[in-house]
């Protein structure tokens, strides 16, 4: 009896991803718990384990096949004694989705491009798979007749829009397509990469923007998924958040004195200090505690109700090639600023590496966006959804300021609190930013 | 379109055809006469010319005259359907006594009609 192996779900939300690379090929033997292909969701590269042991008889879903659904089957798994020929691809749905999306790259390259550039006629089907295939793999239902009219007259039937039952093409489309009456669908596998669930609502389309530069002023880089999820995130949270902003400038002399004194005492070890808290592991802790301190801020926006949060699971912004993670420190206000620091390093180094597991950067309650290391003395950050607030970090930097009528000098740092609205009103966020003023100003406090 | 009936369907197709081909509608009627030797050439033939076909019968639906047009049609016409061949037929119930749903079981002009206005895309 063989064995399907099916696409993992690597988190609760995951709904497809991409096939990025298999360990294996057709024929290998594998034994419960061998790497066998490498799985890439929006943010995440995972590892697929063999569950039982075998021979893998036949891969069906192609390396680099993107949108794979959860559950499809990707390869069949034969037992002892068994033939490649029982590996026939299982008859069940499931098979059909990714068999659907793997010829995708290479045979579809010539009709893709063809209606990319804008052309009715592709050169009668040449070498075309199928007239009934789009690019993008999905299926194109058209009448026989249409098929026929369409392939004698050399016209890709899923450039053609259909107007019958279900989207079905008919004689009349294709011959209104024919005359040049009827307008091509505007190039709906040019960029299958766009397609995906990233496209956001309203804005220009790519040819419109295309359109605006001269051919070859600039590259044309097709967005990843994490930049798709970048895109979709931000551009859902501008539109559906409310969003208003609080700054203050808080003090940090003495938690720039208690820093340089904690680490100062770091115990050696090879001749290095066995830490080095930064400023930012003092933000994160000083944060967490203001989010406990005011409890009504711990807040997230779900719709008909609101989630009071009992733990302060604070996400830090990472920033890395082609875009950003936001890993979360759980419980954030129970940790020790060393542990704080250890957890941050580590975690952002994996994100780097793009090593985050799903249940690492899911969730949270709010977020620290520092860009204090690129000297911004304030900005404005983009409330990372389902969070109720968003902590932007400026530079520390010595300034002038006035005490009691006389004119003196202290290091500060400007903080930008970006609150939602719906969760978080103007007062609570007030007073949660200067419950955080107050901590960090004044570091004992955090002991308190 | 390519409308097939024989004996009493006829009658629905006949008075169909009639409203149709005011409606704008270029109706090929064809009456089969004969059941057994089938005339199918003659179906075949129409059906390749409009791509589309309409049998009307009294009978049950399965296994009918109809059923057996749409099988050969699409044997031996499969490129040149645009539409799906489709049947005008008695409903799948046991003749009833009374003459109120006798004439519900039995085919009408409106459900001939429907059927070419569905297989010509009009709605």
């Amino acid at each position: 009896m063989s064995i399907n192996i099916t696409m993992p779900a690597l988190s609760p939300t995951m709904e497809e991803g991409k096939l990025a690379k298999w360990h294996v090929k057709e024929g290998d033997s594998v034994s419960s718990g061998d790497v066998i292909a490498e799985i890439e969701t929006d943010k995440a590269t995972m590892e697929v384990e063999a569950v039982d042991e075998g021979k893998i008889g036949k891969i069906l879903v192609a390396e680099g096949t993107e949108n794979v659904k959860v559950n499809a089957v990707i390869a069949v798994l034969l037992t002892e004694g068994e033939t490649a020929a029982n590996a026939k691809a299982p008859a069940a749905a499931p098979a059909a989705a990714p068999k659907a999306d793997a010829p995708k790259p290479a045979p579809a390259a010539a009709p893709a491009a063809a209606v990319a550039s804008g052309s009715a006629v592709v050169a009668p089907a040449a070498k075309a798979p199928s007239p009934t295939a789009a690019a993008n793999g999905a299926r194109v239902f058209a009448s026989p007749l249409a098929k026929r009219l369409a392939k004698d007259a050399g016209i890709d039937l899923s450039a053609i829009s259909g107007t019958g039952p279900r989207g079905r093409v008919v004689k009349s489309d294709v011959e209104a397509a024919k005359s040049g009456k009827a307008p091509l669908k505007a190039a709906p596998a040019a960029a299958p990469a766009g397609a995906g669930a990233a496209a956001p609502a309203g804005g220009m389309s790519k040819a419109q923007v295309i359109a605006l530069y001269p051919e070859g002023s600039y590259d044309l880089v097709p967005n990843d998924g994490m930049r798709k999820v970048v895109a979709a995130r931000l551009t859902e949270s501008k539109q559906t958040i409310p969003h208003f902003y609080l700054t203050l400038d808080c003090k940090i002399d003495a938690l720039l004195e208690a820093r340089e004194k904690i680490n100062a005492a770091a115990p050696l070890k090879d001749g290095k200090p066995t830490y080095k808290l930064s400023v930012n592991d003092f933000v994160m802790k000083a944060w967490a505690a203001a989010l406990i301190k005011v409890p009504t801020a711990n807040a997230t926006w779900a719709g008909d109700s609101i989630l009071y949060h009992k733990h302060a699971d604070v996400a830090v912004a990472v920033s890395v090639p082609g875009g950003l993670f936001t890993p979360v420190v759980r419980a954030c206000e129970t940790k020790s600023l060393r542990q704080i620091s250890e957890e941050v390093k580590d975690l952002a180094g994996r994100a780097r590496s793009k090593k985050l597991t799903p249940a690492e950067y899911q969730g949270g309650t709010s977020s620290v966006s520092n860009l204090g290391m690129f000297g911004i003395r304030e900005f404005a950050a983009v409330i990372n959804p389902p969070h109720g607030t968003i902590l932007a970090v400026g530079a520390g930097e010595e300034r002038v300021y006035a005490e009691k009528g006389q004119i003196k000098t202290g290091n500060f740092m400007t903080v930008t609190l970006s609150c939602d609205h719906r969760a978080v009103d103007g007062a609570l966020g007030a007073e949660l930013l200067a419950a955080f003023k107050g901590l960090i100003e004044t570091p004992v406090m955090m002991l308190a | 379109m390519t409308l097939v009936s024989f004996s009493m369907g006829m009658r629905y197709a006949t008075q169909a055809t009639e409203k149709l081909v005011a409606a704008g509608v270029d109706v090929e009627l064809i009456d089969l006469r004969t059941l057994r030797p089938l005339d199918s050439a003659t179906v075949i033939e129409s059906v390749k010319k409009t791509g589309r076909l309409v049998t009307v019968e009294e009978g049950w639906p399965q296994g009918g005259i109809g059923a057996e047009l749409a099988a050969r049609v699409i044997a031996e016409a499969f490129d040149y359907l645009d539409a799906p061949p489709t049947r005008v037929t008695g409903k799948d119930v046991p003749m009833p006594y009374a003459a109120n749903l006798e004439k519900l079981a039995l085919p009408n002009v409106d459900e001939v009609i429907a059927a070419v206005n569905a297989v010509t895309y009009r709605s």
